[in-house]
């Protein structure tokens, strides 16, 4: 310990230059390392929740790109009669994230309202940390609507209280009734953009059934449209529909297939996913090779010191040690960084009040964070690795007496 | 390049940290002209670096430092023996930064195609070039003979 401690401040610290020099381009290299990480985990937990749409019989509305859509002309009336018809044909999976609204919280943050029919619900599969699952036979109007509320409102909202609300959609006096409390970091995955999430911790959902479809007004007839998923269908059947919503609504919606969707993806991500590392991996060949130019050029400038030392009796493996440790210290220094820089942008968003992003996490990073952190302590170990090597195959490779002479 | 302090080597090492920086400095500006509206994990990850353009710049800009402080730091003898043998200070200065000017620029004409081929603006990496030009002339306080 105390000859690390003379090397590092007799030294390395001595030519401080060098030493930032390779803090600088290693925290490049941990950097470039984490941001990879961590598209690669956002994409595969986005990949894994799309999985479960991949099933038999599923088809996945999806607007058509060249299908011009006028939103204003739409009428109530044509999309309930949408609506009915798919209540009357079909087994549907119906979402709509995000209305927001102005709701008292602890937190003054903007709750959003969710909207999720019951075969949405059995899909997802939420998992609560208190109270239980929704349930969807209630009656509309008469009766209290039973919702699961956030993390983040579950201290404002415990589980059995009320809040008495106009709700967005429907723009009526409703009364929920919290019934459970998602578990903290519940999430939604992008359909076309898996590697992005929005976070609940701030939402409220809301259960829809056929009565509360019929009350609603456009903004969720027309948003649930855009994304609705057929369930236990047939390619004729979804064809039916395409051809009932263009002609009340003029809109033109491709039903895509399970394996149609899943070829498509599948493809997506893994060349998304084959470019990514590509970059990353050309990116940290040409940060290490400046790494190792920079200890290399660390070496010509120290070499006097450091075969004096091997002169009055310091081994190279106990040199070697004296280089891992030194590099185990810049690679902490560099993880810290990285952690609070994290941290900080994670807490961000609860100072922004964006309550889409507000996460809980240990020490402020989520579950993906920690284990883009490991993966990048694993690379660091291979740089490391590789410097070092090198850097003591340098030393070996020029003679004592030549080192002191300098 | 007769009297100069630079070898070969030295000029290699200095002309190729020159190219790393505007290159990464144009191929980021680059890859914000890009169309990725297809590709959002691209995106988002492309964003990622982009964002913080400015810093991973200087953050590399700074493995010049590094160079001429190891450069000036090796040529100490060099100088020591020079002014014994008639050369002055002044003129081993003059030389430095004429060279270390004559590299930059080399390198920055040369980072010119690069401007060409990908059709960016020539002036995207001025503002480096002002950088290591403002290190070249600090590094000068670090000729000193031995």
């Amino acid at each position: 310990m105390r000859i690390l401690q003379f090397f590092i401040t007799r030294i390395f610290l001595k030519r401080w230059i060098l030493v930032l020099g390779m803090i600088l381009l290693l925290f490049l290299a941990n950097y470039l390392s984490f941001t990879t990480a961590r598209s690669i985990i956002s994409t595969y937990q986005g990949y894994q929740e799309m999985e479960t749409l991949n099933q038999e019989g599923t088809f996945i509305a999806n607007l058509d790109p060249d299908s011009e859509a006028d939103f204003g002309k739409f009428k109530i009336d044509d999309t309930q009669k949408v609506y009915e018809y798919l209540n009357n044909n079909y087994t549907y999976a119906l979402r709509a994230d995000g209305f927001v609204t102005p709701l008292d919280n602890k937190h003054n943050m903007e709750v959003s309202f969710n909207y999720i029919n019951e075969e949405a619900y059995k899909l997802n599969q939420f998992k609560l940390s208190q109270g239980n699952q929704l349930t969807f036979n209630y009656n509309f109007n008469k009766e209290k609507i039973p919702v699961l509320v956030g993390a983040g409102l579950a201290t404002t909202y415990p589980v059995g209280s009320n809040i008495e609300i106009t709700d967005p959609v429907t723009q009526q006096l409703v009364n929920l009734k919290v019934q459970g409390v998602l578990k903290k970091n519940t999430r939604r995955s992008n359909f076309y953009a898996p590697n992005s999430k929005n976070y609940f911790n701030f939402s409220i959902f809301i259960p829809v059934n056929e009565k509360f479809i019929q009350s609603a007004g456009l903004d969720l007839h027309v948003n649930s449209l855009m994304d609705i998923a057929l369930l236990d269908s047939t390619k004729e059947k979804s064809m039916n529909l395409k051809e009932h919503i263009q002609e009340n609504l003029g809109l033109e919606f491709n039903f895509f297939s399970q394996q149609e969707n899943f070829n498509y993806f599948e493809d997506y991500y893994v060349n998304s996913l084959k470019i990514i590392c590509t970059i990353t991996f050309i990116l940290l060949i040409i940060i290490v090779c400046l790494a190792t130019w920079n200890t290399l050029v660390s070496i010509r400038l120290m070499i006097k010191d450091f075969t004096i030392n091997l002169l009055v009796g310091l081994s190279y493996s106990k040199l070697r040690a004296i280089f891992y440790s030194y590099f185990g210290i810049l690679f902490s220094i560099n993880l810290a960084i990285l952690f609070v820089i994290t941290a900080f942008d994670r807490y961000g968003f609860w100072l922004r009040k964006d309550s889409t992003f507000a996460t809980y996490g240990i020490f402020g990073l989520i579950s993906k964070d920690w284990i883009a952190l490991l993966i990048v302590l694993f690379i660091d170990f291979i740089i490391g690795f590789t410097i070092v090597e090198l850097t003591i195959k340098k030393i070996k490779s020029i003679p004592i007496s030549v080192g002191v002479l300098k | 390049m007769k009297y100069s302090l630079f070898r070969f080597i030295d000029v290699f090492e200095a002309f190729a940290i020159y190219l790393i920086c505007f290159a990464s400095n144009l191929i980021i500006i680059y890859v914000q002209t890009l169309n990725l509206e297809g590709s959002s994990i691209i995106k988002s990850f492309l964003k990622s670096i982009i964002d913080y353009q400015l810093i991973i710049n200087i953050f590399l800009t700074f493995i010049i430092i590094v160079f001429h402080y190891q450069f000036l730091n090796r040529r100490k003898t060099e100088i020591s023996c020079r002014i014994l043998v008639g050369d002055t200070m002044v003129n081993i200065i003059i030389r430095y930064i004429m060279n270390s000017l004559s590299i930059l620029v080399f390198s920055f004409l040369l980072s010119l195609s690069l401007n060409f081929y990908l059709e960016l603006n020539v002036t995207s990496n001025l503002y480096l070039v002002l950088i290591f030009i403002i290190y070249i002339l600090i590094s000068v306080g670090q000729v000193q003979r031995k």
